[in-house]
Parts: C-alpha cells; sequence; structure tokens
C-alpha cells in the first residue's frame, strides 16, 4: 500500500465507485482493501458506490420536486439515474447538483404527451436560484414622477428578478406539486405562460405577465431604452393601450424590481 | 451576538425540520447549535436567516461535509472563500470538517471517503490543514468518520494516524463516538483502545449519534437515538475531558426537537456525573 500514492488510490476509487461504473470490483482497488464487518469487497465497495446514487438522487428530487410529482417515483428515478451516471457532479454544495437535469429531459423527451418537462425543471432551477439570491436595492416608487419625458430611458433590473416565458402553463403545474393525480397533471397544461419572479422583503413572487408586457420587461432587461421597448411591444401587440403600459410601470415600481435607472438627457 | 465565555457544553445540530419550531424562540434545554456549512455557504436565503436567528442567541458552530481535507488534488480555492465568508458572518466558536476526501474535484461523491493511513496521505493532509488554517484564519477541527472497508498494511492505526494529523498541524480532533464504535465493529477493534490513545489536549469537540444495524455490518446514518454502548464510551471518555462542548447528531427521521432535546440531557446527566451539573438554561438568558 505505501508504493501507492493517495492520488493515484483516489482515482481507483473514484473508478470503482462513480455511478458511471457498474458496480463490481476493479481488481486492482479490491485487492487493495478489506471490506469492513461481514460485507465482501465488492459489497463494502456498493455501500459507496449506492451512497453516491442515493445522495445525488435525493438532491434532484429535492430540486425538482414537481418534475418528481409528474414522473412518479419509477420514471424520476431512472431519469436521475441517467443524468447523475452521465453529469458527475463537480460542485461542492451537493444542493447546486442538476443544472443541466431540464437540457437533459428536453433531450431524452422521455413522454411525448408531457412536453413541458423541460420548461418545468427549468423553472424548478430559477425558482431554487432565487431562493438563495440575496435580494437587490430597489429604486424608490418617486423617482417615477422626476422621471423627464424627453430623456432617453433605461431600466435596469435587480438580480433577484427572473424573466421566464415557456409555451406549456408550468406555473400553473409547479403550483399543484404534491397534489394527487392518476398519472395525468390535473391542469390544462396546454397553453404558454410568462412570468416575472422577484424577492421582495426576503420573500419570492410571482406575478404572471401577458404576452405584451413580457415583450417590454425582456427588451428593457436587454438594455433597449424605454422607448424602444414600448414602440416593439405596441408594433407587435396594438391593443396595449396607455392605460396597460401605465398599469405595467406601476408594477415595475411597486415590486422593487428596478434597481437602477439610467437616464441619458 | 453572543460570544461564549465559557465552554458551552451541550448542543444540536440545526436541521431545517426545526426551523418553525426555533423561530418562535422557545426556551429550550441546549447551549449551542451546530450548522452544516454547505446549508449557509451559497445561500442568501432563509436557512442563512434561520442561522442568525440562532447566533443572535446561542453560540454556534459550524460543521462541513465537503472541506476534502484528504484531497491528493488540494483544496478549492471556491470552498475557502465561501466558507471564510461564512465564519466571518457567523463568528462560530468551532469550525470543523472531516478527516477524508469527497471525491474528486471533476467528479465529487459527495460522501465521507476512506483513505489508507500512510505517510503520503499525511503529507497531503499536512498541506491542506495549513492551507486552511491559513485561509480561514483559525484552527479547524476534524472529526473521525464511518468506514466500511479498511487497507491492510498500512503503517499507522487510524487512532496512531489522526494523533498525526492533530499533533503535526495544529489542528484539534473532533471525536465522534458512535463512529469510533461502528468503526471498532466493522473493523474488529477494542473501541476502548481507540478512546484510551487519544491524549485529551488533541480533543476539541464530541459528537453523539446513532447508527443503522444492516446485518453484514453497521452503517453512520444519524436516524436513531445513541446506542447503549456509545454512551458507555462516552461516559468513559468524558470522565477525561470535561472542558469539550458535546454535540447529538439527528440527520434522518429526524423527531420534534424535544425529543432531540431529550437525547442532549442524556448527555448532560452523563456529563453532570463526573463533572457536577451542567448549566442547561438557555444561553439566551446566561451568555
Amino acid at each position: 500500500m505505501d508504493q501507492l500514492t493517495l492520488k493515484h488510490f483516489q482515482h481507483l476509487f473514484s473508478q470503482a465507485t462513480q455511478p458511471s461504473v457498474e458496480p463490481e470490483t476493479s481488481p486492482t482497488i479490491g485487492d487493495l482493501l478489506l471490506p469492513g464487518g461481514t460485507l465482501t469487497t465488492p459489497g463494502a465497495l456498493n455501500v459507496y458506490a449506492d451512497g453516491v446514487v442515493a445522495r445525488l438522487t435525493e438532491a434532484l428530487g429535492e430540486t425538482f420536486e414537481a418534475i418528481w410529482w409528474v414522473c412518479g417515483d419509477d420514471d424520476f428515478f431512472q431519469f436521475a439515474k441517467y443524468y447523475i451516471q452521465t453529469h458527475p457532479s463537480s460542485t461542492y454544495n451537493l444542493s447546486n447538483y442538476g443544472e443541466e437535469f431540464p437540457d437533459v429531459l428536453d433531450r431524452m423527451a422521455p413522454f411525448p404527451d408531457l412536453p413541458f418537462l423541460g420548461d418545468l425543471a427549468r423553472y424548478e432551477w430559477l425558482f431554487k436560484f432565487l431562493f438563495h439570491t440575496k435580494p437587490h436595492e430597489s429604486v424608490s416608487p418617486d423617482s417615477l414622477q422626476s422621471l423627464s419625458e424627453d430623456a432617453t430611458i433605461r431600466f435596469h433590473f435587480g438580480s433577484a428578478m427572473r424573466l421566464f416565458t415557456s409555451p406549456y402553463a408550468v406555473y400553473d403545474l409547479w403550483k399543484l406539486r404534491g397534489t394527487e393525480h392518476d398519472g395525468k397533471p390535473p391542469t390544462e397544461w396546454d397553453h404558454s405562460q410568462s412570468l416575472v419572479l422577484y424577492k421582495k422583503d426576503k420573500q419570492i413572487f410571482i406575478r404572471e405577465v401577458s404576452d405584451a408586457e413580457y415583450g417590454i420587461l425582456l427588451a428593457l432587461q436587454q438594455n433597449a431604452t424605454l422607448e424602444g421597448a414600448l414602440t416593439s411591444a405596441v408594433d407587435a401587440h396594438p391593443s396595449f393601450d396607455q392605460q396597460r403600459i401605465a398599469d405595467l410601470f406601476q408594477m415595475m415600481f411597486h415590486t422593487g424590481i428596478i434597481h437602477h435607472i439610467e437616464i441619458e438627457p | 451576538m453572543n460570544t461564549p465565555t465559557q465552554t458551552p457544553h451541550i448542543g444540536v445540530g440545526l436541521r431545517p425540520t426545526h426551523y418553525p419550531f426555533l423561530e418562535e424562540k422557545p426556551k429550550v434545554r441546549v447551549q449551542w447549535f451546530e450548522a452544516i456549512s454547505e446549508n449557509y455557504m451559497d445561500s442568501e436565503g432563509r436557512p442563512l436567516d434561520m442561522l442568525e436567528l440562532i447566533r443572535a442567541d446561542y453560540p454556534v458552530a459550524l460543521h462541513g461535509v465537503s472541506l476534502s481535507i484528504v484531497s491528493a488534488e488540494g483544496l478549492r480555492s471556491d470552498y475557502l472563500a465561501k466558507l471564510r465568508t461564512l465564519i466571518d458572518r457567523i463568528n462560530p466558536f468551532i469550525v470543523s470538517d472531516h478527516l477524508c476526501w469527497t471525491g474528486q474535484h471533476h467528479a465529487n461523491l459527495h460522501d465521507l471517503l476512506p483513505f489508507p493511513f500512510t505517510d503520503d496521505a499525511l503529507r497531503v493532509i499536512q498541506e491542506n490543514v495549513d492551507r486552511a488554517q491559513t485561509t480561514l484564519g483559525r484552527q479547524i477541527l476534524l472529526e473521525n468518520v464511518s468506514t466500511y472497508l479498511s487497507f491492510p498494511g498500512t503503517p499507522y492505526t487510524e487512532w496512531e494516524f489522526l494523533i498525526q494529523v492533530a499533533k503535526t498541524t495544529g489542528c484539534k480532533l473532533l471525536c465522534d463516538v458512535n463512529n469510533l464504535y461502528v468503526n471498532s465493529q466493522n473493523h474488529h477493534f477494542d473501541p476502548l483502545t481507540f478512546v484510551d490513545a487519544i491524549p485529551t489536549e488533541l480533543i476539541g469537540q464530541i459528537h453523539l449519534g446513532g447508527y443503522s444495524d444492516m446485518g453484514t455490518y453497521l452503517f453512520d446514518t444519524h436516524s436513531k437515538p445513541v446506542y447503549p454502548q456509545v454512551w458507555e464510551l462516552f461516559s468513559h471518555l468524558i470522565a477525561r475531558v470535561p472542558d469539550v462542548p458535546v454535540l447529538i447528531e439527528w440527520d434522518d427521521d429526524i423527531p420534534e426537537f424535544p425529543r432531540l432535546e431529550e437525547e442532549a440531557l442524556k448527555a448532560a446527566t452523563i456529563w453532570d456525573s463526573h463533572h457536577g451539573p451542567v448549566d442547561t438554561k438557555a444561553l439566551s438568558t446566561s451568555v
């Protein structure tokens, strides 16, 4: 054993216990160890190999609770196992594992009749991000009064605000997680949903917005001027009138999603 | 924020399942809490709010599971930086992790993994502890872990290796009596030999918890009350080290807080039997 460096040992041990490897003893590592209790050598290595899968599955289950709820135990565990086998964890924090799970669900497309799984998982990852994010400072609603109509204005949103859109009603689905269903999600999910997620006073809020409102918020987030964002939105949605624009701006200031305002004379 | 003026003796692990209970600021009979570092390092959400709420009234220890002090690849700079930030924020009275590795940087297994007790491992640990203590600006404690396999032909026993680590790095030991007992059964040695071998001045904290008997081996699950054999070992150990904080860990099938507290008070009773009564008044009024 003294001949073997720690680095080499750790490489061999990882190979023998990583989920991508079938749980059979690598002869090299097996010769080096003595199993505990009355375990066999493969049995002792499997204690560790099984533990890895269990912990990573639990981490995915905590983050992607609604995916688990929609799919049921058997399918969720199967997706998790596949993800774990193909995506080793490179994070030190177990709860940060699973960033690519939504993309993998998209690629796997396991159920043609449930095409929303990738977006639902993406929403859950976003929610987790927001849960752990520090609330940002917001501009005061009073600053709206002092804006000049002639100025070129850009709104910069805070870091604890995210926009989300999907062709499926993932928020409606997510709200129902934990309720009982008979294999079919108990809601009409086949319509689009656009959302603003934000943190205020340490709480997360989710607000559904119209396509036009989403378009304006997205344009502003992408650094468009206020005038540019409104022009594009009104062109695309002619019914989006002055009152609805005023309501949107009321909401933007009321929710505290604006971190600062850039004004060019 | 309270800083203990004397050793806070009996504590319990801070777990999310107890947040609603503790948020109401009940009078509890444990003197300190231990928080899992990783649960708070990457969060500005409710967990950190809860930790700060607890810290306002009680001493807190930070106990990590991902330092990977035995990693031949070295320690992760991002991990150390985040831990340092949390330490500066919480001002814990103890910072600890496990004497183990957790996987490779590109493939973290998120487990407390065994390794052979060799001179090469000792050298790696010395370098890593030095870096950790320098970066964190303080002494750390390292806990003996439960293992389900061992490596014959290594130059040190587990306890000899632990002593070497502590003596050559300046860290202290977090003696987990449950893990010690689990290993004694899994690897067929007398647990008292281990307990008696550790110099008292190297022990900075004690952990107690419950294992699961899997039939072919004992498994460290922290899912049960402390077993009588472990209480006996604890009694034997605590007789020699009066000034060491003791913690009950319960991580799976977690009971209501009063049941956890009850388990902690058993430890206090054993402590009392050797050293006189522990002050079990809530530190919200006594510190």
